[in-house]
C-alpha cells in the first residue's frame, strides 16, 4: 500500500512538468541594445525616453504563444565610473514599455520599479524597453560610467 | 498509512510545481552607460583693479584696460555654458564704503576682450560659448566696472569679491 502510494505520487511529477513545458519553447529572455546615455556634461541630467530608437534599452522575450509572464526589472540606482565614481540614475513609474513588435510607438508603458505582467502573442515574441534619466554632479569626475540592468521574466503557471 | 501517502502526496506535488516554475523563469541584462565630459574649471587670474582714485573723482576701468577683471574657463569643447555673476554694490574699507556700478563685461573664446561678445554682468544668465577644435574648450571673460568715490572718502584700500559661476547649460 505504501509502495503504491508513493509510486503514484511520484507519477504526478512528469505530468505537472509537462503541463508548464508542454505550453511552448523555453522561455528566453536576451539583451539587445543598452541603454545609452552617451555623452553627459557635467551638471546637466540627461532623459532616455523608452520611445528613444537608438538609445532605450531594449530586451527581447521568446515564449509560449498567448502566454501571460510577470517581468521584474533589477535597476541599478547609480552608475559607476573612474575611482568609483558614480551617477545617479533615476527611473519613473513611465520609463518601461513592452511590445509585441520592435515598433517602439505601440509600447504599452509601465513602472519598472514594480512588477509587471504581460502577455505574449501568438508568434510569442515580446519586447522590454526601458528609459531612465541620468544626474551627473556639477563636479562629476570624465570618464565613462556603467551599471548593469537585469530583467527577470517568469510564468506563473497560470 | 493514510496520512504517510497524503504526505507523500503533497511532497510530489510541491517538488513538482517548484521544478515547473524553476524552468519557467529566465533573465537576461543589458549596461546603461555614458560618458561625462570635462568638467568646467573656472580661474579668475586678475583682480579688477582701479589703483588710485581720488575722493570726489569717478573712476573707470574698461573691459580693454590691462587692469580689467579677467576670467579663464575650461571644459568641454564647443560646449554651451551659462555665464551669472554675484557683484558687489560697494567696496569696502573698514566700516567705510566705495559705491561700485557700470559693470561691463566681454566674453570671448581667445583670450582678447577686443572681438568678443560684450554684455553686461549680472545675476542673469548670459549664455556662451566655450571654443571649438582644443581640448579643452576655452572661455575668457573680460570685467569693467565704475567706482563713485565722495568727496569726503576715507583714505585705505577697498576691495570686495567679484564672483562669477559658469554651469554647461546642454547645448
Amino acid at each position: 500500500m505504501k509502495m503504491l502510494a508513493v509510486a503514484a505520487a511520484l507519477s504526478l511529477l512528469p505530468l505537472i512538468q509537462l503541463g508548464a513545458q508542454g505550453r511552448g519553447p523555453p522561455l528566453r529572455v536576451k539583451g539587445q541594445q543598452s541603454l545609452a546615455f552617451n555623452t553627459l556634461l557635467p551638471g546637466v541630467s540627461e532623459q532616455v525616453p523608452r520611445t528613444d530608437p537608438a538609445r532605450s534599452g531594449q530586451l527581447e522575450i521568446r515564449g509560449a504563444k498567448n502566454a501571460q509572464l510577470m517581468i521584474q526589472f533589477l535597476l541599478p540606482q547609480e552608475m559607476t565610473g573612474p575611482n568609483g565614481a558614480v551617477i545617479p540614475l533615476v527611473f519613473g513609474p513611465d520609463d518601461a514599455g513592452f511590445a509585441t513588435s520592435q515598433r517602439r510607438g505601440s509600447q504599452q508603458g509601465f513602472d519598472p520599479s514594480a512588477p509587471y505582467t504581460v502577455f505574449l502573442p501568438t508568434n510569442g515574441h515580446g519586447f522590454v524597453f526601458i528609459g531612465g534619466t541620468a544626474q551627473p554632479r556639477v563636479s562629476q569626475p570624465a570618464g565613462n560610467y556603467s551599471a548593469t540592468v537585469t530583467l527577470i521574466v517568469a510564468d506563473p503557471g497560470t | 498509512m493514510r496520512t504517510l501517502c497524503k504526505a507523500a502526496f503533497a511532497l510530489a506535488l510541491v517538488a513538482g510545481f517548484a521544478t515547473a516554475t524553476a524552468q519557467a523563469q529566465n533573465s537576461d541584462f543589458i549596461t546603461a552607460r555614458a560618458t561625462v565630459l570635462t568638467p568646467l574649471a573656472v580661474v579668475g587670474d586678475a583682480d579688477l583693479d582701479f589703483g588710485n582714485v581720488f575722493p570726489g573723482v569717478p573712476a573707470t576701468v574698461a573691459v580693454t584696460d590691462p587692469t580689467a577683471g579677467h576670467f579663464s574657463v575650461t571644459g568641454a569643447d564647443n560646449a554651451g555654458v551659462d555665464i551669472t555673476f554675484a557683484l558687489p554694490t560697494d567696496l569696502v574699507f573698514a566700516a567705510n564704503l566705495l559705491p561700485i556700478a557700470g559693470w561691463t563685461g566681454v566674453h570671448n573664446t581667445t583670450n582678447s576682450a577686443v572681438g568678443g561678445t560684450a554684455f553686461t554682468p549680472s545675476a542673469a544668465v548670459q549664455v556662451s560659448r566655450l571654443s571649438t577644435g582644443a581640448t579643452p574648450g576655452e572661455l575668457y571673460v573680460f570685467v569693467g566696472a565704475t567706482v563713485n568715490p565722495v568727496a569726503t572718502q576715507p583714505a585705505g584700500v577697498y576691495t570686495a569679491p567679484v564672483t562669477m559661476t559658469v554651469v554647461y547649460n546642454g547645448t
